[in-house]
């Protein structure tokens, strides 16, 4: 049965809570878990666009690297825009320069973001984490969500997730 | 749970149960913090078994009095003891108390240091009373907390000489005097406020050369320095580090007052400020990527490190 993005950050919302009172375990998987369902939001959509048989998605989308797809937000987030107040990603790895929807590069930051306190949830046991950090990095994952909604009707959202996948195979 | 001497104090000078036969509730604790509540059982002044809930127990098939045993056990204070069990008797060997650090004290001191340095008040804002500010500024004193010297001995502080250690220890006394006063989760009065600050400013002037700002840091302090914060923001602090996979990074913790924050809205917030924040370094040269770590003011005041 593949994996429901919308199941897993379900489940992040159900281990941190709307208020304070789940124990720390609960908090950090809530982060962990809802890290997991971006990736695997992205990775679905990915696996859906581009690869036509769906009996063959499940191995594509194991080439998918947090990694890589890390690298790929960075280049969807670039720091400044240009003269033209538009944010537009560098030509590199074959992708020809794109303007970036303000949605993209909001899942984009979302992922990096994400990213980072799926680390310190998962692997840094020197970290307090608490209830509203952890909420916040859920409600990251919801905001990115409802974002994709609106973004995948812009061309840059089809380049992003080439990216995404073609970044990851090449590395391998 | 009983403290450790009315625990001990259920047994004689030979560490015999005084009551002879019964059963004591205990916790039996591991180093890495691990707690397991359990019994012991005695048997005519004798442990015969130890029993831990929902896991093994040791015992003899035979029930003669356990010996050679050691565990560590809580009591709810703030080291775990070493008990021993020998031929049955109870032995009270040690309090395996963990020494916090000089370097503990000084990341504790230091964050403190940056959180007195950073309290959101527009001083330059025509409209804004004394009162007001003093409000403001007293809302924003999350350093305010004993956390902030917690792990403090004036003994690791050799360098400074007898006078000047005498002054560290009474500052760091009369900062936890008010400091201890000011519940985790309401402002200081401004009498507070007032008199913690002296002590503060006291423990800046002997503590600053332990707390050397790098010059990049202080880049992107102005950086921050700059951002336009939410109003609910009441203070922030950053800490520069290397990401998971080893890129340049701040992370940078913002602390929201209990009342006001967005509680519905922190995601976007923090994608917000990331934004704000990036732009901040992008204008001053900061090639870092930030990391938006949120946190309530009660949370940092209440909660451990």
């Amino acid at each position: 049965m593949p994996i429901e993005p919308r199941h897993l950050l379900d489940l992040a919302r159900r281990l941190v809570g709307p208020a304070p009172g789940a124990i720390e375990a609960d908090l950090r998987r809530g982060i962990s878990t809802a890290y997991y369902a971006l990736f695997h939001l992205l990775i679905k959509e990915a696996m859906t666009s581009f690869v036509t048989d769906p009996s063959f998605r499940p191995r594509v989308a194991r080439a998918l690297q947090h990694g890589p797809m890390k690298s790929v937000c960075e280049k969807y987030n670039p720091a400044r825009p240009n003269g033209a107040g538009q944010f537009v990603t560098q030509q590199s790895h074959g992708f020809p320069a794109q303007i970036i929807a303000p949605d993209v590069r909001q899942i984009a930051a979302a992922f990096i973001a994400l990213h980072e306190a799926r680390e310190q949830a998962d692997y840094d046991d020197g970290a307090t984490i608490q209830h509203t950090e952890a909420l916040a990095a859920v409600q990251q994952a919801e905001t990115a969500f409802q974002a994709w909604l609106t973004a995948q009707a812009d061309s840059s959202s089809v380049a992003f997730l080439q990216e995404l996948l073609c970044r990851s195979i090449i590395k391998r | 749970m009983a403290s450790v001497t009315d625990f001990l104090n259920q047994f004689d000078e030979e560490g015999r149960y005084s009551a002879l036969d019964g059963v004591l509730d205990v916790v039996f604790a591991t180093r890495g913090d691990g707690r397991y509540p359990g019994k012991l059982h005695f048997s005519n002044g004798l442990c015969v078994r130890a029993k831990m809930e929902g896991g093994g127990d040791w015992a003899y098939p035979d029930n003669s009095p356990l010996n050679g045993i050691r565990f560590l056990l809580d009591f709810g204070d703030t080291s775990v003891h070493g008990i021993a069990i020998d031929q049955g008797r109870i032995v009270h060997l040690d309090e395996a108390q963990r020494q916090p650090t000089k370097r503990e004290f000084l990341i504790n001191f230091g964050i403190a240091r940056n959180l007195f340095a950073h309290p959101r008040v527009t001083a330059d804002s025509p409209s804004i009373d004394t009162a007001t500010m003093a409000r403001t500024l007293a809302r924003a004193a999350i350093w305010l907390t004993p956390k902030s010297v917690a792990g403090f001995n004036a003994a690791d502080f050799p360098e400074l000489g007898l006078d000047r250690q005498r002054e560290l220890q009474s500052a760091v006394q009369d900062f936890l005097a008010v400091a201890r006063q000011v519940p985790a989760d309401k402002p200081a009065t401004d009498e507070q406020y007032g008199n913690a600050s002296v002590a503060f400013l006291k423990l800046l002037d002997i503590l600053g050369p332990y707390l050397p700002l790098p010059d990049e840091a202080k880049k992107v302090e102005a950086a921050l320095r700059s951002v336009d914060f939410p109003t609910w923001v009441v203070n922030w602090d950053y800490e520069l580090g290397s990401d998971s996979d080893g890129a340049a990074a701040v992370w940078v913790n913002v602390f929201a007052d209990e009342q006001t924050v967005p509680r519905q809205h922190l995601g976007r917030a923090a994608s917000e400020l990331t934004t704000k924040v990036r732009q901040a370094f992008s204008a001053s040269g900061v090639d870092r990527w930030p990391y938006i770590r949120m946190k309530t003011s009660f949370e940092h005041k209440a909660g451990l490190r």
